[in-house]
């Protein structure tokens, strides 16, 4: 008993010590993280950052500003990352307006817009910009830097992003992974867009490809369009401007082997009923399934 | 004796204590969240949130989104980061929408502040 009580004050002390320790290094003089980047930030916090700057563009226009702002998360590839990250939240059932505002500043970066001022990233932007944020472009390339300059220019009033021309009718091979139709969508309240042509093609490169292209007024493209697809199996949703390569008025859909589908755009548009892979036969005397392609314009 | 023993053990688990605090902890948790954000970063993500609740008036929205930030106070995030700009001379539009932010998350969610009757 003595021996035991003889050791309880060393237990005290070491418990004691211990608490007393722990709470004066969280509570009483927490150590302070160090301050990071964006490109620092997990996966997670670039995604969450990424969709701010996508809704700040859709919400002010500015592509130069969104631009700088990309190169805080990445130096390259941006379009691509936009484009996978919008295809990523339709799969997982994130808000449709998400991968819009993702899919829509994803087509800005478009390397097959030519003349487009803002396809690619900085330092070749050549529009003016809000210098606070490319300020923080710069600041990020030199992590030492803390202050933003002080050059500060005024924001540019006009919008650059979604709706200037561009040259479509490219096909693309690659294609997403086909969503899984059902039943025939509702009716749409009201019609923005007309269907201005409804063909099928036999190219093997293309086999089952339901291709939407979708056009301002002025006949160029539209980007960060809904598409609604329904058949047998189930309706998704798809948008234009993810294949930025293909062109930012452009989308497709892998139909399944027989499939029919129905087909409208969520803005408004008529359905375009019974859309399904023409036969077609191949030089070697073997069929396959063709492709269909719809072009929506905005009326 | 003892008393020399008692001290020297506390002495030594105050130390780990505060070691295992400062040192260990925070590796366990990396600093790679949006609240750690460099103060400059802060601003502009903040400017990003402003520029959006500008458009669509959500504040609701906004607050979700600052407290990305600040998960105890957003209206704090905007203001802060409204001060920096005018520190750092942000462009007058970009400090006006962020000053409307910070209004705006002041009368949704308001915060004691100096000399604030």
């Amino acid at each position: 008993m003595n021996g035991r009580g003889g050791n309880l004050y060393i237990v005290t002390a070491a418990v004691v010590g211990l608490t007393v320790g722990l709470l004066a290094s969280l509570a009483v003089w927490p150590v302070r993280p160090a301050a990071i980047s964006p490109r620092e930030l997990t996966s997670v916090g670039q995604n969450t950052y990424r969709i701010l700057i996508a809704r700040a563009f859709r919400a002010n226009g500015d592509s130069g500003r969104a631009s700088s702002r990309l190169t805080l998360l990445d130096e390259g590839g941006s379009a691509a990352a936009l484009s996978a990250q919008a295809q990523q939240a339709l799969a997982a059932g994130h808000p449709l307006d998400e991968a819009e505002a993702l899919a829509r500043l994803a087509s800005v970066f478009d390397p097959s817009r030519p003349g487009e001022p803002s396809a690619t990233l900085p330092g070749s932007v050549e529009t003016a910009t809000a210098s606070s944020t490319q300020a923080l472009a710069a600041a990020s390339s030199t992590p030492t830097v803390v202050q933003p300059t002080e050059t500060r220019t005024p924001v540019p009033a006009s919008p650059t992003a979604s709706r200037t021309p561009t040259s479509m009718r490219t096909p693309a091979t690659a294609t997403a992974d086909p969503p899984t139709p059902s039943a025939t969508p509702p009716p749409a309240s009201g019609s923005s867009f007309t269907l201005v042509e409804r063909s099928t093609e036999c190219d093997r490169s293309l086999e089952r490809l339901l291709r939407v292209e979708i056009q301002n007024r002025q006949g160029g493209a539209f980007p960060g369009q809904g598409i609604e697809i329904s058949g047998s199996e189930g309706m998704q949703v798809f948008f234009t401007g993810l294949k930025p390569r293909a062109g930012s008025g452009y989308a497709d859909f892998r139909m399944q082997p027989g499939g029919v589908y129905n087909l409208r755009l969520a803005a408004g548009s008529e359905t375009v009923a019974s859309l399904a892979a023409p036969i077609c036969r191949a030089a070697d005397g073997s069929t396959y399934e063709g492709s269909v392609l719809v072009i929506f314009k905005e009326k | 004796m003892r008393r020399l023993i008692f001290v020297l053990v506390l002495l030594f688990s105050l130390s780990a204590g505060l070691a295992f605090g400062w040192l260990a902890l925070p590796a366990l948790r990396p600093a790679s969240s949006l609240a750690n954000l460099r103060e400059d970063y802060r601003a502009d993500y903040v400017l990003m949130t402003a520029e959006i609740f500008a458009a669509d008036g959500d504040i609701q929205a906004g607050a979700d989104r600052l407290r990305e930030l600040d998960a105890q106070s957003p209206t704090t995030a905007a203001l802060l980061a409204a001060a920096y700009a005018r520190q750092a001379g942000y462009p007058e539009t970009d400090q006006a929408i962020l000053m409307d932010l910070a209004r705006a998350m002041q009368a949704y969610l308001p915060i004691e502040l100096d000399g604030t009757p």
